[in-house]
């Protein structure tokens, strides 16, 4: 009697054990679960955070582009084609009526159709989207030479990659702020543009021979095209180097690797 | 010990109320399959324990656990949206209909209890429930999974099926007149089954609507 009761006992305690185990396995495997789902979703959350970020950022650096677009545009109606068509307006009023003079005059206005044609391309964002990066920066370029502000080039090693459209868009953004700084403050005689297309990664070197400046005190003033210029490399996911001393020139170095947003 | 068989009738109604109560938060998923399933379950106990006893009425069980097997697997499928996980859960429902064929045919329904059909389609069961939640873990949408019904069901149903093959193999092969052993393996099925129940009922309660369980980031 008393061993067929050890022998219900040690049955019992089998079957309790077993259940126990396979109990407390559930719990793990409940547990993990909870882990690693509150981790994901964290995770995800994150993600749809930087995406949201990403997008606000886009659409502000979309606003400051276009907001300094249209101080450029009344940077080059006043310094460029204003000027063009003062010097027209001048001419004709004193041609005395000859053929000459009106011949001047009439290439003068030429020259300021002509800017303003490019002008229109450069800053139409759909005539942007239809050229590609060297195109784009070709154009501006030319614009430059025919302005005599300085003496450009403009060098393409390699085979271009393929870029998105919107970075594509910032780059050339970026490097336009440079012009910008370099004919405005620089004193520049040359500005050199060097892309470099390797299998994977963008390089842009971008070299004037203009006063140069020294960085840290141009950070300490703030200057709105360091920042801005900074910010749309960050923003893109490139990075950006400066070299630049009092009277040796600027270089700028701009990395960009593709990747998947 | 009789009373425990009402303790576990009323585990099994609070279930099925929960479920009804309940049943606008689900009504426009596949849990709603999950309606009808718990009523049954509780409906066939109720007349087997019950209503019909102290006859033992075994192709009532039968289909008890033909229906509740294959129920359960094609509810988890129907939760599945992977195209390999619902393969897999489809080679898993016609695993255990075949399985429950199979032993319609060589044993006399009327007469003897599927134990290796049944023993067969827990496993499989809970391998769909795992697939269940792999998908879960797998898919790139924030759920608000303490929220979600079906996982609370599937908890409830992987207590159950992951503790019942010990109890049945334990009854039918660790053969003995011990009347204690009996009772307290009685006793171990009790609390599974109102484990299961339980945990149902207070999914149904606890779980939120289907359109709100995927959080939306403003």
């Amino acid at each position: 009697m008393l061993l067929i009761q050890n022998q219900d006992n040690g049955t019992l305690f089998i079957v309790l054990v077993a259940i126990t185990i396979l109990l407390l396995l559930l719990v793990v495997v409940v547990v993990l679960f909870s882990v690693f789902m509150k981790r994901k979703n964290t995770l995800l959350l994150e993600q749809e955070h930087t995406k949201k970020k990403f997008e606000k950022e886009i659409a502000e650096t979309q606003i400051e582009i276009r907001e300094e677009t249209l101080r450029n545009i009344s940077w080059e109606l006043h310094d460029n084609i204003g000027q063009l068509l003062t010097l027209a307006k001048i001419q004709t009023q004193n041609c005395g009526g000859s053929q000459q003079d009106l011949d001047e005059a009439a290439a003068t206005i030429g020259k300021g159709l002509t800017e303003i044609r490019a002008l229109s391309k450069l800053i139409n964002p759909e005539a942007l989207k239809n050229m590609s990066l060297p195109e784009a920066l070709n154009l501006e370029l030319e614009r430059f030479n025919r302005m005599a502000y300085l003496k450009p080039s403009l060098k393409i090693t390699g085979t271009p990659i393929t870029i998105d459209k919107k970075i594509e868009t910032i780059i050339f953004r970026i490097l336009q702020e440079f012009f910008t700084n370099t004919i405005k403050h620089s004193k520049a005689t040359n500005l050199d543009v060097n892309l470099l297309y390797k299998s994977d990664t963008l390089h842009v070197t971008v070299k004037d021979n203009g006063v140069g400046f020294d960085y840290h005190q141009a950070r300490a003033k703030n200057g709105i095209g360091l920042t801005n210029i900074e910010t749309r490399t960050k923003l893109i996911g490139a990075t950006v180097d400066y070299k630049s001393n009092v009277g040796e020139g600027t270089t700028l170095s701009l990395t960009y690797k593709p990747q998947p947003l | 010990m009789d009373y425990l068989i009402y303790i576990v009738l009323l585990f099994e109604f609070a279930a099925a109320i929960s479920a009804t109560v309940y049943y606008k938060k689900y009504k426009s998923t596949p849990l709603k399959w999950m309606l009808p399933l718990l009523w049954y379950i509780a409906i066939n106990e109720f007349a087997c324990h019950i209503l019909l006893a102290p006859c033992r009425f075994e192709i009532l069980y039968n289909f008890y656990e033909v229906i509740v097997c294959l129920g359960l697997l094609i509810i988890t499928r129907l939760h599945l949206s992977h195209h390999i996980r619902i393969a897999i859960a489809n080679v898993l429902i016609v695993i255990s209909a075949i399985a429950f064929t199979i032993t319609a045919i060589t044993q006399d329904p009327f007469k003897d209890w599927p134990v290796f059909s049944f023993t067969l389609s827990t496993i499989l069961i809970i391998i769909a429930l795992t697939l269940y939640l792999v998908e879960q873990l797998r898919s790139n949408k924030i759920v608000r999974y303490t929220r979600d019904i079906f996982l609370w069901v599937s908890i409830g149903f992987l207590i159950f099926h992951i503790s019942y093959p010990v109890i049945m193999f334990s009854r039918y092969f660790l053969v003995t007149d011990s009347v204690f052993l009996y009772e307290a393996i009685f006793l171990i099925q009790f609390i599974a089954v109102i484990a299961c129940y339980g945990t149902i009922a207070f999914g149904f309660y606890r779980g939120v609507h289907s359109a709100t369980l995927i959080r939306r980031i403003l």
